[in-house]
């Protein structure tokens, strides 16, 4: 039996630790290998080629990094006639992370890469906090993200996850948008939005000023968030933020979690996603328990 | 490239400002001049630092540390028997130096390190090598010292007769890593003298591998202006390439 066996909408993984969009490359096989993964998520894709933002792009700040890369990436065509092929052949689940400006775009998107039967599912990017009107205007819109959904839902049998933004007044909103559109699941959470400036001179430590936030202080923030948006919907959650080991995983279990990336923390251990899955697998494996005995269990709560 | 658990052989304070670091790590032989690491304090929450090789013996690499915020600062705290993760050797060397070259060195504080290794690893190469800091904690044995404050050696930057010497001599190479004002600057004044000069540069970095693009630098292309990675693409850069006013 495998106690690690997870499942989001419609892809069953061996294990439920997968990697946070722009933080994975295939260099990471120079450490581990790949195919242990209980999927592949790949770095953003958008319509054009995105040079990315102006520098200095990223900044180590209390307790987190904050980044502002912009989605520098080489856009659909060139990724689908060069990159995509080099994943081929791995036996892990390939998500393809992707992100556009209008709903057209995102389809057209789509369209395209549905000719690739590697591609097991994608990751609708609708909340990048670091490019003007690229997805992250979708990911605040309830309206939006439900008419975004459900054109792209009609497109695809494959797995479809949307997500979402923190940085809302209301995720448990879009989120149940992103559902009611036939979302898949749901991921959460993007980067917070941060920012950091050198108090000696009063410059910003990042060229754009605001930036994304991620890394051990966003933790809280996104447990919460996959709490209450596990409670509301009934889709299968894909939960990240913060996430340095399998005690963290374990408390996104049980806030609601099907399925983990592992983002910031692989710049401090290259190896943290294998180093994880063994970890989570000698816990389930003393406490004789399966992923689906604790998910969404939290107790002690009036 | 691995990620090496390292043991900290030796850490010698050389003034308030540098540490040297000796590590034992497997396979240290594997690095190249003007190759790195990235380094972090085992059991430390705090992201890897880039820290270039100083210096190969056996199986321990050197590195020259400057405490420059709290995470060099913990590096140079560290005690012998310590245990340090080293990702690496990261990065593309500089290109080896050709027997008729005469190559020359211009290196800023910290940019000292690789030069070191450098010339030890080609104790035939023909190198002029001069050096800036600060003040006099930030120089080191060279042909010729430059300190901001006049402390030891000649008064100003380490360009500051850069001019008038490359007029005189005959460079075929310029090799530097320092700050990036003084490389812009020694790009300027030399590439109408030199075409080959080889730039060491710095960015914030995350990964170090090449896969989340924060430790970008804008450079010229065949295809037009393009962000490389410092961790991958570099950290050598030709002067003639980069955009320095980015």
């Amino acid at each position: 039996m495998n106690r690690l066996a997870t499942k989001l909408g419609k892809i069953n993984f061996n294990n439920p630790i997968t990697v946070a969009s722009g933080t994975f490359g295939l260099e990471c096989a120079n450490f581990y290998n790949i195919n242990k993964l209980g999927a592949i998520v790949t770095k953003t894709i958008t319509p054009e080629e995105k040079i990315g933002n102006p520098t200095p792009r990223i900044y180590e700040t209390e307790c987190g990094l904050l980044n502002s890369i912009g989605l520098q990436n080489p856009g659909i065509d060139e990724f689908l006639k060069y990159h995509v092929k080099e994943y081929k052949n791995f036996s892990a689940p390939l998500l393809v992370s992707f992100s556009a400006s209008t709903i057209d775009e995102f389809a057209e998107m789509l369209i395209k890469l549905e000719k690739i039967d590697y591609i097991k599912g994608y990751e609708v990017n609708v909340s990048c906090p670091n490019v003007e009107n690229e997805g992250l205007a979708f990911g605040i819109d309830a309206k939006i993200v439900y008419e975004l959904t459900k054109r792209l839902s009609k497109l695809t049998e494959k797995e479809l996850i949307i997500k979402l933004s923190p940085n809302v007044t209301d995720i448990v909103s879009i989120a149940k948008a992103a559902e009611e559109g036939g979302a898949s699941s749901v991921a959460l959470i993007n980067t917070l939005l941060g920012m950091a400036i050198d108090w000696k001179t009063g410059k910003s430590m990042i060229k754009r000023g605001v930036a994304g936030y991620s890394g051990t202080a966003v933790k809280p923030v996104a447990l919460q968030m996959v709490y209450k948006v596990y409670q509301a919907l009934s889709i299968p959650i894909l939960a990240m933020g913060g996430i340095q080991n399998y005690k963290d995983c374990l408390e996104f279990i049980y806030a609601g979690a099907s399925m983990l990336s592992i983002g910031t923390a692989q710049f401090c251990d290259p190896c943290l996603p294998i180093k994880i899955i063994n970890d989570l697998h000698n816990h389930f494996t003393q406490n004789n328990i399966n992923i689906s005995d604790i998910k969404g269990k939290v107790w002690g709560i009036d | 490239m691995k990620d090496h658990i390292g043991i900290v052989v030796n850490n010698k304070k050389i003034n308030e400002l540098y540490n040297v670091i000796s590590v034992q790590i497997e396979n240290a032989n594997l690095g190249t001049p003007g190759q790195f690491y990235e380094l972090k304090v085992k059991y430390s929450q705090r992201m890897r630092i880039p820290i270039s090789i100083y210096n190969i013996t056996d199986n321990v690499v050197e590195f020259m540390v400057k405490i420059v915020g709290d995470g060099t600062k913990e590096l140079t705290q560290l005690k012998e028997k310590d245990t340090i993760m080293a990702l690496g050797p990261l990065g593309n060397p500089f290109t080896p130096p050709q027997a008729d070259q005469n190559c020359l060195i211009l290196s800023g504080g910290v940019g000292y390190a690789p030069f070191y290794y450098f010339k030890k690893h080609y104790p035939k190469a023909n190198i002029t090598w001069f050096h800036g800091g600060a003040n006099r904690n930030e120089v080191f044995e060279a042909d010729r010292i430059f300190t901001n404050d006049g402390s030891i050696g000649i008064k100003g930057f380490v360009t500051a007769d850069l001019h008038e010497y490359l007029q005189n001599n005959k460079v075929d190479r310029i090799l530097t890593c320092g700050p990036r004002i003084m490389m812009k600057n020694i790009a300027n004044i030399a590439l109408p003298f030199v075409k080959d000069i080889e730039c060491s540069l710095e960015e914030y970095m995350a990964c170090g591998i090449g896969v989340c693009y924060g430790c970008a630098v804008k450079v010229k292309t065949a295809k037009g202006l393009v962000y490389k990675t410092v961790c991958k693409d570099g950290a050598i850069f030709q002067g003639s390439e980069v955009i320095w006013d980015e």
